[in-house]
């Protein structure tokens, strides 16, 4: 072999070895990395195992951290502000019914199982023309005196059995009052405190809360109310079993002068408190009166037998109680009919009760309670009342 | 030929005529003023509704159902009541819910009014809602029947 052939052979050599050093470490490096991924998910596979036996013994999630996690204790949330109409909840009467008696229109009154009932057609924008008078009112009053609004269904709501009101008789055309209440509260501002009477009524529905004969309700009824009130006033409300309960038998009320059916004969029952409550009466030619009691014991059956309370309607009445558990404060309510039965049992919680009828009082109302020293002010309304605009054009002069 | 045209076209006449006679047009504004002269005693201190908004206000009568209206109401609730409604529907179906409301509002003034004194009640009981077409009446006051002469004069 001569030096140029053994030149050749000796670089080709080295070429052969270069190329196969290189094959050689590629392998090389593709090997090792296999390995290392095979070890790295065997790692991976034995922990995994490790953690779920180890979770299963303690009963912890395999998935939790196992560092320390910081808790807070939240804040115990109050109880719902019970003044405020978003809060309110409504339970809806379930009124004992047959399911199968009719009832029939008369002489503008629907009458079912001997009973009279007004149909109401108040619409929720009247309930908020009623809101906005009492938002008025409130502001007129001023911060010094609470301010309290009362709105009473009548019996339609808690008597009348759902099924007429739902469609059973074309002949009962009566809106909601719920839906007129619920509203009238909402949009009254946060300087009316609104008073929720419906859950007592309707707790009490089968009870003789609302007369037969006659659109207003009864004693018993008005006493439910109270209670609502005095709940929603923070006061301890006075227990009928402290009273001794009286009754005027043979009320004919206003129905029977509509209806030429049969109506129910009604018996009228007060309750007379275990203290004094002397009243003051302003009539509405102006004569002050005093008598003994806000109740009048004389009246008889008949027609007006409703007089019961507080004599009838009257401008205004001026009851002072001695009872035990009033405060020194003074509350003026501003009512209609419906408020006379009501008015009395408000001796309990105050010192001196002022009774006013808006729809014969004529006088500033904001003056009268500076004069008198009254701080608290409710409106009550039944619910026929408070969709009548005439009559808050009444309240509206007070203010 | 001619007979039957002319048959036709008289019997179009009659036609046209009855149907002047039962629509017959009256200013209840104009009405209003006759029963302030005629009634002075019934309609002192009243006030005059002054637009439909007010009509809806008081009665709930929806202004698309009124053509016409006239009414005075006594706004002082201290007395007895005094109101004078007169309404012209567009058709009969208002009249039919005119008629409805001022009803409603008839039975609310009677529950209301009725339970505390006998002359009260008395006066109520006299009081109706009437319909003449589509003309429909409200009057609650002391002397009702001296207030429908007047309004069934203009008809």
């Amino acid at each position: 072999m001569d030096n140029y052939e053994y030149e050749r052979y000796r670089q080709r050599r080295n070429y052969n070895r270069r190329v196969t050093h290189k094959k050689r470490t590629k392998n090389r490096i593709i090997i090792v990395s296999v390995l290392l991924l095979l070890l790295i998910l065997a790692i991976f596979l034995i922990t995994s195992i490790f953690k779920l036996i180890i979770g299963a013994f303690t009963g912890s999630s395999s998935s939790q951290e196992t560092t320390v996690v910081e808790t807070t204790i939240e804040p115990t949330t109050a109880p719902p502000d019970m003044k405020n109409a978003a809060n309110f909840t409504y339970e809806k009467p379930d009124i004992k019914d047959d399911g199968k008696s009719t009832g029939q229109d008369s002489g503008g009154i629907y009458v079912w199982d001997k009973k009279g009932f007004e149909l109401f057609y108040g619409t929720e924008e009247m309930a908020q023309r009623y809101a906005e008078l009492m938002n008025k009112a409130a502001e007129s009053l001023g911060k010094k005196i609470t301010t309290y609004s009362m709105i009473v269904p009548n019996h339609t709501e808690f008597g009348l059995p759902e099924r007429f009101k739902s469609g059973d008789d074309p002949a009962v055309t009566t809106l909601s009052q719920l839906d007129y209440v619920k509203a009238g509260y909402l949009a009254m501002s946060k300087s009316v405190v609104p008073v929720n009477v419906y859950n007592e009524l309707s707790k009490h529905c089968n009870e003789y809360i609302y007369f037969n004969s006659d659109h207003h309700w009864t004693g018993l009824g008005a006493y439910y109310a109270y209670k609502a009130f005095a709940e929603t006033a923070d006061l301890k409300p006075i227990s009928l079993e402290d009273c001794e309960e009286k009754v005027v038998e043979g009320f004919t009320g206003t129905f029977n002068n509509m209806a030429s059916v049969p109506l129910a004969t009604d018996d009228v029952h007060y309750w007379q408190f275990p203290y004094s409550v002397p009243d003051e009466i302003t009539d509405s030619d102006g004569n002050t009166n005093e008598f003994e009691s806000c109740y009048y014991d004389d009246a008889t059956g008949g027609d007006y037998t409703y007089s019961v309370f507080l004599y009838g309607d009257n401008p205004l009445e001026v009851i002072k109680s001695s009872s035990k558990a009033a405060s020194k404060e003074k509350i003026a309510i501003v009512h209609e009919s419906y408020g006379n039965a009501f008015t009395p049992y408000l001796t309990y919680n105050f010192s001196e009760v002022y009774s006013i009828d808006f729809r014969s009082w004529n006088g500033n109302l904001k003056e009268f309670c500076d004069e008198n020293g009254i701080s608290n002010v409710l409106f009550l309304n039944g619910v026929m009342s408070s969709a009548t605009q005439v009559q808050l054009d009444s309240i509206e002069r007070m203010l | 030929m001619k007979r039957c045209i002319a048959i036709v076209l008289a019997a179009a006449v009659m036609l046209f005529a009855f149907a002047g006679c039962s629509a017959k047009e009256v200013d209840l504004k104009a009405v209003l003023t006759e029963i302030n002269t005629k009634c002075p005693d019934e309609t002192a201190g009243l006030t005059e509704l002054k637009d439909t908004d007010e009509l809806y206000k008081y009665y709930l009568i929806s202004p698309s159902d009124v053509k016409q209206f006239a009414a005075e109401i006594k706004t002082d609730t201290s007395e007895a009541p005094v109101e004078i409604v007169m309404v012209e529907a567009k058709d009969k179906s208002g009249a039919g819910k005119i008629k409805s409301a001022l009803t409603s509002r008839f039975n609310s003034i009677k529950s209301t009014y009725s339970s505390y004194s006998p002359d009260k009640l008395d006066v109520i009981e006299k009081c109706s809602v009437t319909q003449n077409e589509n003309y429909v009446f409200m009057v609650v006051a002391d002397n009702y029947s001296a207030v429908m002469d007047v309004i069934n004069a203009a008809f």
